[in-house]
């Protein structure tokens, strides 16, 4: 795992840097540490990391440019910073994590283990999705988004107004950052339970889950019980 | 006894700026004034004491020289009222004319009564006089005590030259003037009564500033950037290196006690400002990759500045530049001119070109030099001035006080 951190502070980012090591260990494969907004873009583009640590208050200035960019990225963002009061508004851009500071390692451990699988759901408050189109960074409102279906190494995410877009990020870590409203129903779809209009048995133990007017999707068989319980409340 | 209404009126007037020269407040003009009064209804209390107390001929030309005298007070009295009510600079000046005046018409003529009458047509004059320049320096209640001499000259005039029949008796003339500097006085009561309130009110504004400022200078120290920081710096220090994290601590302790002990004050001792800079570029130093220090010239130990005053802008030099150099200097200067002392202070950068200055303007940089404008507001009353800018060397700041 290539880590990359976001700190001015020196013995903060060395802090980062020594609980990183040992709480991760074999994992990381690279750290590397900026110490500004600009370096952390240069870094970013030459060794695009998969995890960022991010402080949001760098040398007086504001973190937010460069966490709307790399929220609309392939990898996950956890903030770590001193305005505890800021939470809120990172969490919106879907972050995995906000560690306020002064932060032990327990805290970071907690951190990095939402990276897991069976780490347990987000509480997430994400509001939207960063998207990248043409160079150009997009807010998608999450109460727009019908469902998100997995392309590889990409997400296709399927609007309420038919079109489609494209997210770097995997279906699984989109399903880290989403919040509760979005369900895993099969390995390639995260249905918006918003839109669930009913679930249709088409044939034995199969069964398709229709979105709106005119979408079904697939209901993969270990998800069943699961999702009639969650439908049933 | 129909007269016995003016000179009434004029005795409760004297009894009554008497009283407010004792009781409520010790201006000369009150005095004046009161004696003013008091020394135009003197004769007429003679003749009443005459009713009741008939003394000896032979007391008759004291009565004369008594009288003569009276007149002689109040000739000098009138003007010297106007010129303490006018706040007349310079007092010397006019007071040599009316001694002069005093000598002119001693000579003028033998007896006493015409002696007095001279001196009274001279202060008559001075007092128009007066006036008018009260007048032209535009002073508040001057067009009134205009009307009032007036009144009293034509009065006086009339009275003068018209020896045998008076239409107005003479104390009604000087009772109309009495009348119109009465409520010249009242006037300047109230205006000064609106002033003293309006100093209770701006030391009342300049208190709540200044309670503003102390917390906002304490605030700076308990911003989150800066306390959660070092906070966490604390934390790795104590599960990695004890003893630097007791050293930190120490510099810490060190900077919250000097921050204790000037938060309060209006001007430091420039040793103690120096101090605070140092200490808090000791802790700075702890927490990033360059050792930041302080070049001081120029400064005498006699010097005094706002609290926090260079310290604030250190720390925005701090904050929003990168050091990578094993060691940081900050320049601090001070040069005194004939009428003014110049302070710069030099933040150094490192990657001049790539840097915006744009980005010192905005953003949080705004409280901190918000602060530090109205320190030098506090301190120095509009005779400051405060200008920064880019300069070879890095950033430059010049605060001017005169």
């Amino acid at each position: 795992m290539r880590i990359l951190i976001v700190e001015d502070a020196k013995t903060v980012a060395n802090r980062i840097i020594r609980l990183t090591r040992e709480i991760l260990d074999t994992e990381i494969t690279d750290i590397q540490c900026a110490g500004s907004l600009d370096e952390a873009q240069d870094l970013i583009k030459k060794f695009p990391p998969d995890l960022l640590l991010l402080d949001l208050n760098l040398h007086g200035k504001d973190g937010y440019g460069l966490l709307e960019d790399t929220a609309s990225q392939s990898f996950h963002t956890i903030i770590i910073s001193a305005y505890s009061d800021q939470a809120i508004r990172a969490f919106e851009f879907g972050v995995l994590d906000f560690v306020p500071k002064p932060f032990s390692k327990e805290r970071l451990a907690h951190a990095f283990h939402r990276l897991k699988d069976d780490a347990t759901p987000a509480t997430a408050v994400t509001k939207f999705l960063v998207i990248r189109t043409c160079g150009k960074t997009e807010r998608i409102d999450l109460g727009n988004i019908l469902y998100v279906k997995a392309a590889g190494s990409y997400s296709e995410i399927y609007l309420n107004n038919g079109k489609c877009l494209t997210h770097c990020k995997t279906l699984h870590k989109l399903s880290q950052i989403l919040p509760s409203t979005f369900i895993r129903t099969h390995k390639s779809y995260l249905i918006n339970l918003k839109y669930f209009t009913q679930l249709e048995k088409i044939g034995d133990h199969k069964y398709i889950i229709e979105l709106g007017p005119s979408i079904s999707l697939p209901l993969s068989r270990n998800q069943l019980n699961k999702f009639k319980k969650l439908i049933s409340n | 006894m129909k007269t016995t209404l003016p000179h009434g009126t004029l005795l409760v007037i004297a009894l009554f700026y008497l009283l407010l020269y004792i009781f409520y407040e010790r201006k000369v003009a009150f005095l004046l004034f009161s004696l003013l009064c008091l020394s135009e209804s003197l004769p007429f209390w003679n003749d009443w004491l005459r009713l009741f107390y008939r003394y000896t001929y032979d007391w008759y030309s004291f009565s004369i020289w008594a009288s003569t005298v009276n007149y002689y007070v109040l000739s000098l009295l009138l003007p010297a009222f106007l010129l303490q009510r006018f706040e007349f600079s310079h007092k010397y000046r006019w007071s040599f004319l009316l001694m002069g005046m005093v000598v002119i018409s001693w000579f003028l003529d033998p007896f006493p009564i015409n002696r007095a009458l001279y001196m009274l047509g001279g202060s008559v004059i001075i007092s128009f006089i007066i006036s008018i320049c009260a007048l032209l320096k535009k002073s508040r209640g001057s067009v009134l005590s205009m009307i009032g001499i007036s009144c009293y000259t034509l009065v006086y005039l009339e009275n003068t030259l018209n020896r045998e029949g008076k239409i107005i008796p003479y104390t009604f003339g000087f009772l109309a003037l009495i009348l119109c500097l009465l409520v010249s006085l009242t006037w300047q009561m109230r205006q000064e009564r609106r002033s003293r309130e309006k100093v209770i009110q701006d030391n009342a504004q300049l208190e709540a500033n200044k309670s503003r400022l102390q917390a906002e200078l304490l605030k700076s120290k308990i911003q989150p950037h800066f306390l959660m920081n070092t906070l966490t710096a604390l934390m790795e220090w104590f599960e990695t290196d004890p003893t630097v994290g007791s050293r930190f601590v120490d510099a810490l302790a060190r900077e919250f006690r000097i921050l204790s002990e000037v938060a309060d004050q209006t001007l430091i001792p420039i040793s103690k400002e120096i101090e605070t800079c140092r200490s808090f570029m000791e802790i700075m130093s702890f927490q990033q990759k360059t050792q930041y220090r302080l070049d001081v010239s120029g400064f005498e130990n006699t010097d005094q500045v706002p609290p926090l005053l260079f310290h604030t802008l250190i720390e925005n030099g701090i904050t929003h530049n990168e050091y990578s150099s094993d060691t940081t200097t900050f320049f601090l200067t001070k040069k005194e001119f004939k009428e003014s002392k110049r302070y710069t202070l030099i933040v150094p950068r490192e990657n001049i070109e790539q840097d915006k200055n744009v980005e010192y303007e905005s953003g949080k940089t705004g409280t901190g030099l918000a602060y530090v404008k109205a320190r030098l507001e506090e301190s120095f009353r509009g005779n400051w001035s405060f200008q920064h800018g880019p300069c070879e060397e890095g950033w430059k700041t010049v605060i001017i006080t005169t």
